[in-house]
C-alpha cells in the first residue's frame, strides 16, 4: 500500500467514526425553530422598514453569541466529554455496530421527511454504518431490485421494529427490538425508503391496525402501487418529494407502513 | 450558540425530556394565529428533528469541533427554517441544500470569524473549552490545521464520496480549483503527520 493510499484510507476511516456522532440537546429542535422565527419576523420587518430593524436584529443575535461554551449560560454549555478517545491508526478496524443517538426529543412519528435521525436521502455509506444487520429481502419483495435493505439504530428507542406478521416485507427482521428501523438504501441515491413493521405512526396518525378507511380520510391522493391493491400509495403533506406506502392484510387493516421517494429511485 | 449539544454535568444524563416535543414546537407560537404558518413551523420542526443528528455528524467532520459544529448547523437550519417555503419550493431536497449550505456557511464563516477577531474583545467570563473525541489523533489535528476550503473538499471527497464536479458545483468553485485545493491539502496532511510521526519517534 503507498502512502497515498494510505492515507485514503486513514482519512475514509476518520469519516466514518463513531466519534463524529454527537449527542442532541433535548431543546434543540425548539432552539433551531425559535432561531428561525426570530430571523423570519426580523426579515419581513426589515423589509417592512427598510432594513432599520434588521441592524436592531443583528445586534441581538451578535449579543447571544457571547459567552459561547460559558458555565453561566446553561443552554449553550458544551457537550460531554467522551470517555474514551478513539484509536484511528493505520491498523485499526472500523466499529460494525454503534449505539443509537438518543434523542430524548424524538417522538415515534414517520414524518414527511424521515424518522428519529434517519432521512430519506441520508447517504448510503452513513445507513449501511448505522445498519445492524440486513434485511433479508428478496427481490420480488423489494420491488427496487439493485437497492438493498437494513435494519438499522434510530434517534428513538420508541421506534419498534415487530414482527407480528411474516408476511409483511419486514418479516425476517429481529423481533419487537426497539430503537431500530427498516431502510431500503440505494448506493447512488442513499435511503430510498423507510418504515416497515414499526410502532411509528404518520403525523396524520396512521399506523398499524388503522383500517385502511382511515388512509382515504386522512390522504386526498391515495393509489394503488404497482396496481396491487393491498399496498397504497398517498401523497406525503409537507413534502411533495415523498410517498407513503402502506400495505393492508386481507382483512383492510395497516400491517406495515413505509416513507419513500416519489418515483423510482435509481438503485444502481 | 452551542445550543444544540446537551449540557456538561448531571442534567446531559437525564433520560427522559422536560418539554415534550409536541410542546416544544408550539411554544412560541401563540401569536401565530394563522393556521398555514402553524403548519410550516410544524413541518419545519419535523424536518429538524429528523435531519439534526446527521448534520451535527456532518458538521463535526467540517468544523473539527462540536461548539462550531453545533454553531454551523444552527446558522444553517435557522436560516433555512426563516425561508421553509421558499426553500421547499425551490430545491426540493432540503437535507440536500442543508448540507450544501453547511459547506459553504463553513467556509464563508471562518473568512468573518478571522475579520472578527482582530478586533473583538476578549470575553468577561472564561470560556470552558471541553475536548474533542479526537484530539489526541494526529489526523484529526492535520485536518483541523486544513484552511477551511481544504478541509471542506476533504470533506466533500471522504466523508461524502463527492467526485470533483460534484465538489465544485457544492462550493461553487471550478473543477480546477478542486483539484488543486484537494492536492494542497493532501500535501499538507502528509507533511504534518510525517512532522508528528517523526517527532514522536524522536521527541528530544
Amino acid at each position: 500500500m503507498t502512502h497515498d493510499d494510505e492515507l485514503d484510507d486513514r482519512l475514509r476511516r476518520m469519516f466514518t467514526d463513531d466519534g463524529l456522532i454527537l449527542p442532541v440537546a433535548e431543546d434543540a429542535e425548539r432552539t433551531v425553530v425559535a432561531g428561525a422565527r426570530r430571523r423570519r419576523r426580523r426579515r419581513l420587518s426589515a423589509a417592512a422598514a427598510g432594513g432599520m430593524v434588521a441592524v436592531a436584529g443583528l445586534v441581538f443575535a451578535a449579543a447571544a453569541l457571547v459567552g459561547i461554551g460559558s458555565p453561566s449560560n446553561g443552554v449553550l454549555a458544551a457537550s460531554q466529554p467522551p470517555a474514551s478517545a478513539p484509536t484511528l491508526t493505520a491498523t485499526s478496524e472500523p466499529v460494525t455496530t454503534v449505539a443509537p443517538t438518543v434523542s430524548p426529543t424524538s417522538t415515534s412519528v414517520l414524518g414527511p421527511f424521515g424518522a428519529d435521525g434517519v432521512w430519506l436521502g441520508m447517504p448510503a455509506k452513513l445507513a449501511v454504518r448505522l445498519a445492524v444487520g440486513k434485511a433479508p429481502y428478496s427481490s420480488q419483495d423489494l420491488d427496487m431490485p439493485g437497492c438493498f435493505g437494513y435494519a438499522i439504530f434510530v434517534a428513538s428507542p420508541a421506534s419498534v421494529l415487530s414482527t407480528t406478521d411474516p408476511s409483511t416485507r419486514a418479516g425476517a427482521l429481529p423481533k419487537g427490538k426497539p430503537g431500530l428501523i427498516t431502510v431500503v438504501v440505494s448506493p447512488s441515491e442513499g435511503v430510498v425508503e423507510l418504515g416497515g413493521v414499526t410502532t411509528l405512526r404518520t403525523p396524520e396518525g396512521i399506523g398499524l391496525g388503522e383500517p385502511v378507511e382511515r388512509i382515504y380520510t386522512a390522504y386526498r391522493d391515495v393509489n394503488f402501487l404497482n396496481k396491487v391493491p393491498t399496498t397504497l400509495l398517498t401523497e406525503v403533506p409537507g413534502n411533495k418529494a415523498a410517498s407513503y406506502v402502506f400495505d393492508v392484510d386481507g382483512t383492510g387493516l395497516v400491517r406495515s407502513l413505509w416513507l419513500r421517494v416519489q418515483g423510482d429511485p435509481h438503485c444502481k | 450558540m452551542t445550543a444544540l449539544l446537551p449540557s456538561a454535568g448531571p442534567a446531559a444524563d437525564r433520560a427522559e425530556p422536560t418539554t415534550k416535543p409536541d410542546e416544544a414546537a408550539h411554544i412560541d407560537t401563540q401569536d401565530e394565529t394563522q393556521s398555514g404558518l402553524q403548519r410550516d413551523t410544524d413541518d419545519f420542526a419535523e424536518f429538524v428533528r429528523v435531519v439534526l443528528p446527521g448534520l451535527l455528524r456532518y458538521g463535526h467532520a467540517l468544523t473539527g469541533n462540536p461548539h462550531d459544529a453545533a454553531d454551523l448547523v444552527q446558522g444553517v437550519l435557522e436560516r433555512i427554517g426563516a425561508r421553509w417555503q421558499s426553500v421547499l419550493r425551490k430545491t426540493g431536497d432540503p437535507v440536500a441544500y442543508a448540507r450544501r449550505a453547511m459547506a459553504n456557511a463553513h467556509v464563508s464563516r471562518w473568512r468573518r470569524t478571522r475579520r472578527e477577531n482582530l478586533v473583538a474583545d476578549l470575553p468577561d467570563t472564561a470560556v470552558v473549552w471541553q475536548p474533542d473525541r479526537f484530539d489526541d489523533e494526529p489526523l484529526w489535528a492535520a485536518l483541523r490545521a486544513l484552511p477551511p476550503r481544504q478541509r471542506a473538499v476533504m470533506v466533500l471527497r471522504y466523508y461524502e464520496d463527492l467526485s470533483e464536479a460534484e465538489i465544485a458545483t457544492t462550493l461553487g468553485v471550478t473543477k480546477g480549483t478542486v483539484k488543486s485545493q484537494a492536492n494542497k491539502a493532501m500535501a499538507n496532511l502528509r507533511a504534518t503527520l510525517g512532522v508528528t510521526v517523526t517527532e514522536r519517534r524522536d521527541p528530544s
